[in-house]
């Protein structure tokens, strides 16, 4: 904001002399200051109405010298300013301590750089903002303009410390101040302690070091650093959320669309539908077995006689055998016969494939292990799914477990032809059936939701940091809205 | 939101645009961010096609 200053904007200095000291000093409002603080021996003068100087009493220096120094010129929101008074107070009972820099306008009147803990305001009166002549005040909200403050601070100030010119009697006056925010403004408000009717309200906003640098011609480096958060400081995550949020939220929408337009240009089909009888494999051939025990009982030579003692003996021996041959592991569970479904055809590749399988188990397990087999490369995508379903009463209460359908889902799979092996493996050796559905083109929904996720990391993050900071700010306050047991760490 | 914001916010549109962009390219190719467990893909061989590795011919029905 730095501008050319107006010289003309401050046409009245004058120099005048000390009561105390006599030695002569420049006074920028010569009109307007009635008050004086001489910057030889800190005497603070009072001009009478006649134009008379008068010695008050020796107000303490400040301790440090100002930043801007008395005197010295720049426009900040395309204002001119002089700076024309420092103080240096503190809040009574309290070791909070801020300084303010009176900045003076010749049209407007004075305005405030006031700094605390190198969080910088600019604040001015109603002269500036006619609004403030309507606050609705409650005690701990206002509404200026439309806007609502929120009270962050109540305290008693005193001055430790002041230099320049002023048009009221600063030194003397004694008021209770409340700072109400809604960053990065402040609302100000100055009860008079000797007269609680008297009410002033000011409204600052947060203004960056470097603004003021520029607009006086200082050296940045000369101001102090920031320390925690300023009660009125913008939280640049606050600003960014609305932002992010409204973003993420269009992407988010645009994910939607995208999927739903998926869904009407990429149907779900299904591919194939099967039911299997499942049987329990063979060891091994209990035929060919029966007939050569069958053959080497046989003792007749005439072949009328040979055939009926081979076929009683075969008979003999099939049932026992047959039973015998079915394979089963040292646990008792069966393997079944391995199953080739038919053919069927992706066309439209790479798709996403969904295999359900469904088995009537009752109290009971059946285990598949599925696989799809590209009959032109020899692809394979071999997965195990294991289906069991349990029941029962107990405790008065009936229960259930699992469940006797299971789906399997490949993503990407090509176009091509395909089939499914199926191997079978069960508790029971007789009585398992397996129903296998393959479809093509199945809704994503995952994608869309870890999309979707991954889309609200950064409004989540910022949401967080944003939080982070106001709570932080509002520690120091004695009416935060948070709860004072948190204790979230600096972020930035 | 106007022009301003989106350039304001130009990485973190550009990143949440690649975003979507993945997520049009792996649904548009069938590609899920996972699918089911254990699944083990064979890259394939040339010649006849096995049979069941259990030395038993498939039964198709």
């Amino acid at each position: 904001m730095a501008a050319t200053v107006n010289l003309a904007a401050f046409p009245f200095s004058a120099d005048v002399n000390c009561a105390h000291c006599y030695k002569p000093f420049t006074v920028y409002d010569p009109e307007g200051s009635e008050y004086y603080v001489c910057p030889h021996c800190n005497y603070y003068l009072h001009k009478s109405t006649r134009g008379n100087i008068y010695t008050l009493e020796k107000v303490p220096a400040p301790a440090n010298d100002p930043l801007i120094p008395i005197g010295a010129t720049g426009t900040i929101n395309n204002i001119p300013y002089r700076m024309i008074a420092y103080m240096e107070k503190e809040e009574v009972g309290q070791s909070f301590a801020w300084r303010e820099y009176m900045l003076y306008n010749y049209t407007k009147g004075y305005a405030f750089l006031a700094e605390y803990d190198g969080h910088w305001s600019l604040i001015a009166g109603v002269a500036y903002y006619p609004e403030l002549a309507n606050v609705e005040d409650s005690g701990t909200t206002a509404v200026s303009d439309g806007v609502e403050y929120l009270l962050f601070n109540k305290y008693t100030p005193k001055i430790t410390g002041m230099s320049g010119e002023y048009d009221w009697d600063a030194h003397e006056e004694r008021i209770t101040a409340s700072e109400l925010i809604n960053p990065p403004y402040i609302l100000v408000k100055e009860q008079n302690n000797r007269n609680r009717s008297i009410v002033d309200y000011y409204l600052g906003y947060y203004i960056e070091p470097a603004e003021i640098a520029t607009a006086f011609k200082l050296e940045l480096s000369k101001f102090p650093p920031k320390i925690g958060h300023g009660a009125n400081e913008p939280s640049r995550w606050r600003q960014r959320w609305p932002k992010v949020l409204t973003l993420s939220g269009g992407f988010a929408i645009l994910v939607i669309l995208i999927q739903i337009a998926l869904i009407f240009m990429k149907p779900e089909t299904e591919l194939m539908k099967s039911h299997f009888d499942m049987e329990p494999q063979l060891a091994y051939k209990p035929d060919s077995v029966a007939k050569a025990r069958a053959i080497s009982m046989v003792k007749a030579t005439d072949s009328m006689t040979k055939k009926r003692q081979f076929d009683s003996a075969y008979k003999a021996t099939i049932d026992s055998l047959t039973n015998s041959s079915l394979a089963s592991n040292q646990n008792g569970n069966f393997e079944m016969k391995p199953i080739r479904t038919k053919s069927f055809e992706i066309s439209n590749g790479p798709v996403p494939l969904e295999f359900e399988i469904i088995s009537p188990v009752d109290n009971n397990w059946f285990e598949a292990n599925l696989e799809l087999v590209n009959e032109k490369d020899n692809q394979t995508w071999d997965v195990g799914k294991e289906i069991d379903y349990y029941h029962g009463y107990e405790d008065g209460e009936s229960w259930t477990d699992g469940s006797v359908n299971e789906s399997v889902l490949l993503s990407g799979i090509p176009e091509g032809r395909y089939h499914l092996n199926i191997y079978g493996y069960g508790r029971s050796k007789f009585g398992n059936t397996l129903d296998v559905t393959v479809s093509e083109n199945i809704t994503l929904w995952r994608n869309v939701l870890v999309t979707l996720l991954v889309l609200s990391l950064y409004p989540l993050f910022c949401w967080f940091m944003m939080r982070r900071f106001e709570v932080n700010r509002w520690m120091n306050s004695d009416y935060t809205p948070y709860a004072k047991s948190t204790s979230e760490g600096d972020d930035e | 939101m106007n022009l301003e914001d989106i350039k304001a916010n130009k990485i973190f549109v550009i990143i949440t645009a690649l975003i979507v962009l993945g997520f049009s390219y792996m649904s548009f190719a069938g590609i899920g961010y996972w699918q089911s467990a254990n699944v083990t893909h064979n890259a394939g061989y040339h010649g006849p096609i096995p049979h069941s590795g259990y030395g038993v011919r498939f039964y198709h029905k």
